[in-house]
């Protein structure tokens, strides 16, 4: 079990930068996801940490040993790889003694531990097999397996359940999980998917384009996205972004959009004129689809108007998609009342989970 | 009106099926009667083995079939013409050379499929440049140089110059089956624990090994039947079954009998080795262990 520390990790590959100065402690015991979206460079940090990939500049720590000069069998790490990447000529049980026989293990000792691995992910029947014979859900837990045989330092995971089908997705987010607290391990995880960041990590690094954009438990990135780019990655469906204008007003400020304008309650104001944030700001709102209130029939009080688009029926819930002048926003509400295609909604905000981004830089103005 | 639909798809499927049947009936005469002749023959008396039907006599053709094996002509080769020396210098040099340049070209393979340098494909390029040219070209120049060294007609010098076309050959051929080894896989060796020489010796050379094994066998079969440099490099004291064989016919008459028996003896172990192709180069070894 161990603490691995990024400091200020580069890596180029030619003229492309993958990784940018990126800095990440992950404590002992963490279970870490790195998300992002394809090529931001969460796996080219992951394999740095294993030592498969050349670090261009920085260190990369684990255990308070610098391990960039350090080859991948030293550091005392598994990983568990997109493929699976199982030894095609050895038969499951031999896939799963591999870490150990390098080891030199004791037959014995082996034995029993390729079996206790294999009872904790419920592939005992499957030790005899060849991989070929394997199905994909079946690969993917060997390949757990043979990572969780010996006792590493950290586990590495590559979008290690991403192939699988639905269902068995789902299942399998909760089994590791459940691993992770059995195993006590220091757990490093690459994935697109948010979903799964959010439902099993500790704390979530979200990337793009190599820089780290923002660290923090799963509460944290999706409810206080600290820029524009975490607020639309996480969350599905996605925010909703409307730019407006900031107006200032007698010391509170307005939010002001063609189609609309309302007064930004006292929390926010508060926080906006501390920052001295001046009139006339271009801002990205952001609002989630859980966060809106429809109306059918003109309220007394609302927020914004507009008209429906089209609904997408989800069994319990059904997303709306209504026009607001020129832009489109998505609601999320139960299933319920009927909505007719093209007829008029009226929407209330939730506005304690609203979001508001500088138009220019993507940042988050809130705290 | 389905019925009629289905007869005439099995029609079709029939005549498909004739037609294959022919095909590959007329292939199998083609190629397997001149072999047969020969085994035939190599077991006749020259007499027999001319005992040839008139044209039209079809019953005639069974004659063929009819006689008394003799080992007469293997016989005179092994004992008269000292044959089991040029099957031996043959086998010394073509296995020797294919073991070297599979070592060496399993290793340079590796090295090219794994490897990230500079001109990497140029070197790739100027290596199997190196066999476009036909033998002719090179064996003058060779000569020279083999005369210079003191190789020329040595086993040792056989066993260099067959190397300097079995390599890049070799090195070719593996480094194809290295690439389409999944990288992941040996990657996942090395997270395990593994050093690289363990890893190749692990995990890419048994993947690879079928791929290894047909090429020591394209190896050893070029060697094995090569004429030319046998005939000018190796000479009379590295002479070999293929040099050997002309020298049965003499100004005098072509002794038959002996030449097909040589024939026989040239083909039957590269025979063995083809067997052995056919069960290597079932591939699909690694199919199944990456996600595909």
């Amino acid at each position: 079990m161990a603490h691995v520390k990024l400091q200020n990790v580069w890596k180029k590959y030619g003229k492309v930068e993958a990784v940018k100065d990126l800095s990440i402690d992950c404590m002992d015991r963490e279970f870490l996801c790195l998300l992002g979206p394809s090529g931001c460079g969460k796996s080219s940090t992951l394999r740095m940490i294993a030592g498969l990939e050349h670090i261009t500049e920085g260190k990369i720590i684990i255990d308070d040993v610098v391990v960039n000069e350090v080859d991948p069998h030293k550091r005392d790490i598994a990983m568990v790889f997109e493929s699976y990447a199982l030894y095609p000529h050895k038969k499951v049980f031999d896939n799963m003694a591999y870490p150990l026989r390098v080891q030199r293990m004791a037959e014995n000792t082996l034995k029993q531990k390729v079996h206790h691995a294999a009872k904790i992910l419920d592939i005992e029947s499957l030790l005899d097999r060849w991989p070929r014979q394997l199905s994909g859900g079946q690969k993917q837990r060997v390949a757990i397996g043979r990572a969780i045989v010996r006792n590493p330092k950290v586990f590495l995971l590559d979008e290690p359940i991403s192939h699988l089908d639905a269902k068995l997705r789902t299942h399998m987010r909760g089994e590791m999980k459940r691993l992770h607290r059995d195993l006590e391990a220091t757990m490093i995880y690459v994935t697109h998917d948010q979903l799964e960041a959010m439902s099993m990590a500790d704390r979530i690094a979200v990337l793009n384009f190599g820089v780290l954009q923002q660290i923090g438990t799963p509460d944290e990135v999706f409810n206080h996205p600290a820029n524009k780019f975490v607020g639309g990655f996480l969350g599905d469906p996605p925010m909703n972004f409307l730019q407006c204008k900031l107006n200032k007003e007698n010391g509170s400020y307005n939010i002001v959009h063609d189609q609309f304008h309302f007064k930004l309650p006292e929390s926010v104001s508060s926080q906006f004129s501390k920052k001295e944030i001046g009139d006339e700001k271009i801002v990205e709102l952001g609002i989630r689809p859980e966060s809106f209130v429809l109306f059918q029939k003109e309220p007394d009080k609302y927020d914004i108007s507009g008209k429906i688009y089209i609904t997408e029926p989800l069994g319990e819930d059904v997303i709306i998609d209504i026009t607001i002048g020129d832009d489109m926003v998505k609601a999320k509400t139960v299933v319920g009342s009927k909505y007719e295609i093209d007829s008029p909604v009226w929407l209330k905000i939730k506005f304690e989970h609203i979001h508001i981004f500088d138009g220019e830089t993507g940042q988050s103005l809130l705290d | 009106m389905p019925e009629s639909v289905e007869t005439i798809v099995h029609e079709r499927k029939i005549v498909t099926k004739i037609i294959i049947v022919i095909v590959l009936a007329v292939w199998f005469v083609w190629t397997v009667t001149p072999l047969g002749i020969m085994v035939l023959s190599s077991i006749k008396t020259e007499r027999e083995a001319f005992a040839t039907p008139e044209i039209g006599d079809w019953k005639g053709v069974l004659n063929v079939f009819r006689f008394k094996p003799t080992g007469q002509h293997y016989r005179a080769l092994l004992i008269e013409e000292k044959f089991g020396t040029y099957v031996w210098h043959g086998l010394t040099a073509s296995l020797s050379s294919a073991v070297i340049a599979i070592v060496l070209g399993t290793l340079g393979a590796y090295g090219l499929s794994r490897g990230k340098f500079k001109q990497e494909n140029n070197i790739s390029f100027w290596i199997i440049s190196t066999r476009m040219a036909p033998i002719v070209v090179v064996i003058v120049p060779l000569y020279y140089i083999f005369r210079k060294t003191g190789l020329l007609q040595t086993i040792p010098g056989l066993i260099t110059a067959y190397t300097t076309f079995n390599l890049p050959f070799a090195l070719w051929l593996i480094k194809g089956f290295f690439d389409d080894i999944p990288v992941e896989i040996e990657e996942a060796a090395f997270v395990d624990g593994d050093t690289h020489w363990r890893v190749f010796r692990k995990i890419a050379l048994p993947l690879a090994a079928p791929g290894i094994v047909a090429s020591f066998v394209l190896c050893v079969l070029f060697s094995w039947n090569d004429f030319l440099f046998a005939a000018v490099i190796g000479g009379a004291p590295a002479k070999t079954v293929p040099v050997a064989i002309p020298e049965l016919q003499t100004t005098a008459y072509i002794r038959w009998g002996p030449i097909t028996a040589a024939t026989v003896i040239l083909v039957v172990p590269m025979i063995f080795l083809g067997i052995l192709i056919r069960k290597y180069l079932v591939q699909g070894l690694t199919m199944g262990a990456v996600r595909e």
